[in-house]
């Protein structure tokens, strides 16, 4: 797995590159700023492109925008965007309209190595990753954002919102302790609220991801 | 010692006095004229009573400029435009030396305009073009018309007193020539005016470019009338009365601009001294009382301050190159400044004497002014205050987020890479919870939405995130541009403060917020729709309402018992 970094920090940068080329991947290069970074990924074509949000030459959401025009030059490249503070309205843009390959986490995370790895590898798989700090934002907004959404039973918000961090059923019926036969019996449920015709598993958790968070578009007024 | 209008007064009468007799004089030698025209077979009667009327007009134009405007020679100018016509009217008589002193002075009417318009607004001829341009127009039309009146044997009246020879070719090529040389005092003349125009302020264009119109206007169909006359289809006598008219205007236009315009007014200075004695004045009424004496409404005053110039409230008013300015002095000591318009004051005497009489009065506005910069001076470090505060909460964020959330990262990330076990684990909890916590610091101390994307955003996100639906009404963002960080950040706690009060006070069901920026002015709006009651009082409505008036701006707050709460706020935020 090939990856190019986004950080301005220098220990942190370093860090990271120790850190997944230890989990075996490969890290093609470095950016210190939103711009090099833009030019590295043309550069190498990366599988994963993985950033800070706040980096120079503004130091605001330089690295966002970064992604974004990543994204939008080599829709193949997956994005994972790390920063100290997450923002719905950054989630949102993120997603766009194709929530795949996209991963939004706080930078804390890092620590939870395993946990982290696992996010990369799901997010350059095409799977989305999001910080439960980011759903909590989602779930926050939800109830009285989209009409389809409210009404949902909290049990099953509660699964979509794990949906949307990116888990799997077995990891769903882990975290709430339930079978995993209820967590598919509840996605199904999910599904039919949403109007998600049925088809390919995969293809209907991320439709169902973007109907959840897709009920505001950033600068969209309630 | 000042005594206002005492002295003024003395010198103004005698000259009343002088001038009326003129007049008089004037009036009668008009009227001698009117008697010795009876019988002219130049014309109808009234047609030729008319030139005399002109003069007359002129005269009584001029008499009252004169005296209304003592120091200004336009008043004299046009005293002597009316004796010209009263000497030119005089070659409808049958006496010959008197219709011989009309034939010789027929056209100089043309030059007196010229003249006029040279001269205004101070009746003087200040620069050498004006004078070469008067003294062309003089030397055209009485000498440069000598070959009408020594040549032409046309007059109606018979023979032509002047006359010494009837040569046709002699008689056209002077005419042509004339012709020429009077084109060119016209043309001279108006390019002169043109560009006295340019280089005159919008105040003073106003009153000029008519005066300036007509009078030109005035010269050019009188001098071509003959020209003219072949593309309308008019009699003799109906052109003769448009020309007339027009020249009888003349005065009429020039008086009146003397009167409203800025020229010697003594007559103004004293009932400014007058004005002054009845003492019944309010702060800032000095400024436009000069204004209309001196007659340069674009006046103002400023006032000596130990940091220089300032306005009457208290705002540094440095001199600019443009204006001029006369200091006021109360003995040796400087009190203040009148800035005025050069071009649009004749003379700069008149600016001097009436500074000289409201004096005293500047010195008493001074201290006002002084005190109100002094308060200026406390609100602009108020606001510098408020600045720094805002600035130092984003450093230190920045700092927070640079230096310490940074570091601990690494460390989480260094911790995470150690092999596994009891202790490792519940450290890396431990610092888990650190950042979390670090985290809400630094969102407390400056929400890093606002810092990355300014205050829109911010406070959408602040309205998502509201425990009670709240809709956001954000008006023309401008561009995008981003406002200065102090506003920003002042902007951003009064919504917040009033999310709070709606929340834990007000027992809110609903907010509405309203952000808009238009001229300069950032204007925010915040309602809620609960118990009311609300007072700015309270320690957190305070403390924004000090942070609003320190920059500048305003806080209102509306609440009634039982109506909600309505706080607005505007700031200037720059254009």
């Amino acid at each position: 797995m090939r990856i190019v970094i986004g950080e301005d920090e220098a220990l942190l940068r370093e860090g990271l590159t120790v850190l997944l080329t230890g989990a075996g991947m490969t890290v093609v290069g470095t950016a210190g700023d939103a711009g090099s970074l833009v030019e590295r990924a043309r550069e190498h074509r990366p599988d994963l492109v993985l950033t800070d949000i706040r980096m120079p030459p503004s130091h605001t959401d330089d690295g966002l925008r970064a992604a974004l025009r990543i994204r939008e030059e080599q829709p193949g490249v997956a994005v994972l965007v790390l920063s100290q503070h997450v923002q719905r309205r950054y989630a949102v843009e993120l997603l766009g309209d194709h929530p795949s390959g996209v991963g939004y986490l706080l930078k804390q995370r890092v620590g939870d190595v395993a946990s982290f790895e696992h996010a990369l590898r799901r997010v350059a798989a095409g799977g989305t990753a999001l910080d439960p700090e980011v759903v909590a934002l989602m779930l926050q907004a939800a109830p009285r954002g989209s009409g389809d959404l409210a009404r949902l039973s909290p049990r099953r918000r509660e699964v979509l919102a794990l949906i949307a961090e990116g888990r799997t059923n077995a990891a769903i019926a882990r975290r709430l302790s339930i079978s995993e036969k209820a967590v598919t019996a509840h996605v199904s449920g999910i599904y039919e609220s949403l109007g998600l015709a049925p088809g390919e598993d995969d293809h209907r958790r991320v439709l169902a991801v973007v109907r959840y968070l897709g009920g505001l578009r950033p600068g969209e007024q309630r | 010692m000042i005594t206002p209008g005492a002295g003024l007064s003395s010198t103004a009468r005698p000259l009343r006095v002088a001038v009326v007799q003129i007049a008089v004089l004037a009036a009668l030698l008009g009227l001698v004229e009117l008697v010795l025209f009876v019988g002219t077979p130049e014309g109808p009667y009234w047609i030729v009573a008319t030139i005399t009327v002109t003069g007359w007009i002129y005269f009584a134009a001029g008499a009252y400029a004169w005296v209304r405007r003592p120091g200004n020679r336009m008043g004299p100018l046009l005293c002597a435009g009316g004796i010209v016509w009263l000497v030119a009217a005089l070659v409808n008589t049958t006496y010959p030396p008197l219709v011989a002193a009309g034939m010789i002075t027929a056209t100089l009417g043309i030059a007196v305009v010229l003249h006029i318009l040279l001269a205004f607004p101070s009746g003087r001829l200040r620069t050498r073009a004006a004078r070469a341009l008067t003294v062309l127009g003089y030397v055209t039309t009485i000498v440069g018309n000598s070959p009408v009146y020594l040549l032409d044997d046309q007059t109606v009246a018979g023979t032509n007193p002047l006359q010494i020879g009837d040569d046709p070719t002699l008689y056209e090529l002077g005419r042509t020539l004339n012709g020429v040389a009077l084109a060119v005092a016209v043309l001279g003349t108006s390019a002169l005016l043109v560009r006295r125009l340019r280089r005159s302020r919008p105040e003073a264009r106003r009153i000029l470019t008519p005066l300036y119109l007509y009078g030109i206007a005035a010269a050019v169909v009188v001098s071509f009338a003959g020209q003219l006359a072949r593309f309308a289809d008019l009699g003799v006598y109906e052109i003769f009365l448009v020309q007339i008219t027009l020249l009888a205007g003349v005065p009429l236009a020039f008086a009146a601009g003397v009167l409203r315009g800025g020229f010697a007014r003594t007559g103004e200075i004293e009932e400014l001294g007058a004005w002054l004695g009845a003492g019944e004045r309010a702060r800032g009424d000095l400024g436009p009382a000069l204004a209309r004496t001196v007659g340069d409404p674009s006046l103002t005053l400023v006032f000596r301050t130990d940091d220089g110039w300032v306005d009457g409230d208290g705002r540094p008013a440095p001199p600019t190159e443009d204006r001029a300015l006369q200091v006021v002095r109360v003995g040796d000591r400087a009190v203040g400044a009148i800035v005025y318009d050069p071009t649009l004051v004749g003379e700069p005497e008149v600016v001097r004497d009436a500074g000289n009489v409201v004096a005293l009065a500047v010195d008493r506005e001074r201290l006002t002014a002084a005190l109100l910069a002094g308060q200026e001076q406390l609100r602009i470090s108020r606001a510098r205050l408020v600045e720094n505060g805002d600035r130092e909460r984003r450093r230190l964020a920045q700092d927070l987020h640079d230096r310490l959330q940074g570091r601990l990262v690494l460390l989480a990330l260094r911790f995470g890479q150690l092999p596994g076990g009891g202790d490792v684990a519940a450290l890396r909890a431990d610092l888990d919870e650190v950042l979390t916590e670090l985290r809400r610091v630094v969102q407390g101390v400056m929400p890093s939405l606002l810092v990355e994307r300014g205050l829109v955003a911010a406070v959408e996100d602040m309205a998502e995130r509201a425990p009670l639906p709240t809709v956001v009404d954000v008006g023309v963002d401008e561009d995008g541009r981003r406002l200065p960080e102090a506003v920003e950040g002042t902007a951003f706690h009064v919504v917040a403060e009033a999310l709070t009060n709606a929340v834990k006070h007000a027992d809110a069901s609903a907010l509405r917020i309203g952000l808009h920026r238009a001229d300069g002015v950032l204007h925010l709006v915040v309602c809620d729709d609960g118990v009311g009651g609300a007072v700015a009082a309270g320690v957190g409505l305070r403390g924004i309402a000090d942070r609003v008036h320190a920059l500048g701006g305003s806080l209102t707050i509306a609440s009634r018992a039982g109506e909600g709460t309505r706080i607005e706020v505007s700031i200037p935020c720059g254009s």
